[in-house]
């Protein structure tokens, strides 16, 4: 007899490392799942991904047993892959990390089509190419030369400008000129 | 006890985006929450991600600026601004007294593996003249003694260890193997596991068995620095590690000492049998445990041939 499914919980957890705090423990103890046995059995199966965040769903049956599937990495596991990157930027926005080519990019789409809630191929590497750029990653059309910055430095270089010292009376007139020259453009543009 | 889960009080922060955002939110989020992320797709995604553990009451305007912050890098097309965010604050306990209510006494050979909170005798469990009792309070670390691979090594133990011998229980967790093998009788025994935090949960645990004399406690993670003469090696850990380590557990096992073997889900079987046929162990014996199979290997009796 098939047993009755309760609910699914969808974690992503980093490979081999799951534990019983959040979000594991309250995910799985609000079904009353036994959340030691779940880390044990995930951090077997993951060992080998460590780095790599696993997604897993989770089928909660009403008698409390459970089982789990883990997932292919998410696309931006495959990014960071792509772009030949330990980790994202902690600074994305301010400064790329790295860069991938639209080709990697629907590439990446491909395979994850059937996670990405896109309507087509294209939509699909929209997606992608947004979560690239939110990641600190650059996408191109084709593969450059850019000597990129680590992304352990870009944190560094991010956060130096935000804590120097306010700008003298002179630097500070300067940017004010170069805003209003933005401002005339665009006025006569 | 109260050491490991006090009352300390997590933030969850939930963020509601459009599908096509989840990947994108989920990294955002996991930069602040790095244990994981939930996703809950019913009607409208929601990604929630934990800050904290907070000793002090936590601030929850700061950390939803901190989230938004994170979010900023994310393109508008993809997550639309303002973004929706929620936090709510998430007492540590609620769960770990939920997870205790799962644990009661349960016998494994002779050895009764009680969690702290409960009684015993009690009504789950009654007494024997020949229990070997060892009290747990598992904390935050792995090994109450419920689990397939943990039985299996209790059992082992029972067969392996005697009065006087000296015993290795690698991956220690919260410190049942050790301290199950300091009350068979193990006149000293070396605990060893690459988590602190799993660490303090054991030292505690041996402290509230008595068996502080016999049991050391350390952080590590291998088998190099361990010396030799050892009768057990107990290995309740991932297939990577027992395989990795079976060369360093042969060397530092007496002639006729056995290096046990846990962990390993049926699907990595013969990978792992594979690493262990290239040690040079006299015997490897296999014990089966449901999904979860176990090996134990027999360092020769003569000294035999050592790598």
């Amino acid at each position: 007899m098939a047993k009755k499914v309760l609910t699914t919980i969808k974690l992503q957890c980093p490979a081999g490392k799951a534990t019983p705090a959040p979000p594991v423990g309250p995910a799985l103890g609000q079904h009353g799942l036994n959340i030691m046995d779940f880390c044990k059995t995930f951090n077997a199966q993951t060992a080998q991904q460590m780095g790599d965040i696993i997604p897993v769903e989770i089928t909660v049956y009403a008698d409390r047993s459970f089982d789990f599937i883990t997932k292919s990495p998410p696309a931006s596991s495959l990014l960071k892959k792509a772009a030949g990157l330990e980790k994202a930027s902690g600074q994305a926005g301010k400064m790329f990390v790295g860069e991938v080519t639209w080709e990697q990019v629907r590439e990446i789409a491909e395979i994850k089509m059937a996670d990405l809630n896109a309507r087509d191929m294209d939509g699909a590497a929209r997606i992608v190419a947004g979560t690239a750029l939110s990641m600190g990653i650059k996408v191109v059309e084709e593969a450059t030369d850019t000597q990129y910055v680590a992304p352990e430095d870009t944190v560094v270089e991010a956060v130096t400008p935000a804590i120097a010292a306010a700008p003298t009376a002179e630097e500070g007139s300067e940017a004010a000129e170069g805003a209003e020259a933005v401002e005339g453009a665009a006025e006569t543009g | 006890m109260s050491r490991h889960v006090g009352e300390r009080t997590w933030l969850r922060v939930t963020v509601i985006c459009p599908p096509e955002a989840a990947d994108a939110v989920s990294v955002a989020l996991l930069r602040l929450s790095p244990n994981g992320v939930t996703t809950d797709d019913d009607g409208g995604v929601r990604i929630s991600g934990y800050l904290g553990p907070y000793g002090d009451a936590p601030d929850p305007v700061a950390a939803e600026a901190s989230v938004r912050e994170a979010l900023a890098a994310i393109p508008e097309e993809l997550l639309p601004r303002p973004p929706h965010v929620e936090t709510a604050f998430l007492p540590e306990r609620d769960w770990i007294d939920v997870f205790r209510a799962q644990h009661r006494p349960v016998r494994v050979g002779h050895i009764v593996v009680k969690p702290t909170w409960e009684p015993w005798p009690g009504p789950h469990l009654d007494a024997r003249s020949d229990d070997v009792v060892v009290e747990l309070d598992p904390g935050l670390a792995f090994g109450t003694g419920l689990h397939p691979t943990t039985r299996g090594c209790l059992l082992e133990l029972q067969d392996r260890v005697g009065p006087g011998d000296r015993a290795i229980d690698f991956g220690a967790g919260a410190g049942l193997l050790s301290i199950a093998a300091a009350k068979l009788g193990a006149a000293e025994v070396l605990a060893i596991d690459c988590d602190p935090t799993a660490v303090e949960v054991a030292r505690d645990n041996v402290h509230l068995n008595g068996v502080d004399d016999c049991v050391t406690v350390r952080v590590g993670d291998g088998l190099a620095d361990v010396g030799s003469g050892w009768a057990l090696i107990l290995a309740n850990i991932s297939p990577p590690v027992v395989a990795r380590e079976a060369p360093a557990a042969l060397r530092a096992l007496r002639p006729g000492g056995a290096y046990v073997c846990a962990g390993i889900p049926v699907s990595r079987e013969h990978e792992v049998l594979e690493a262990l046929r290239e040690v040079g162990f006299d015997g490897i014996l296999p014990r089966m445990k449901g999904d979860w199979i176990g090996f134990v290997c027999v360092a020769a009796r003569d000294g035999g041939e050592r790598r």
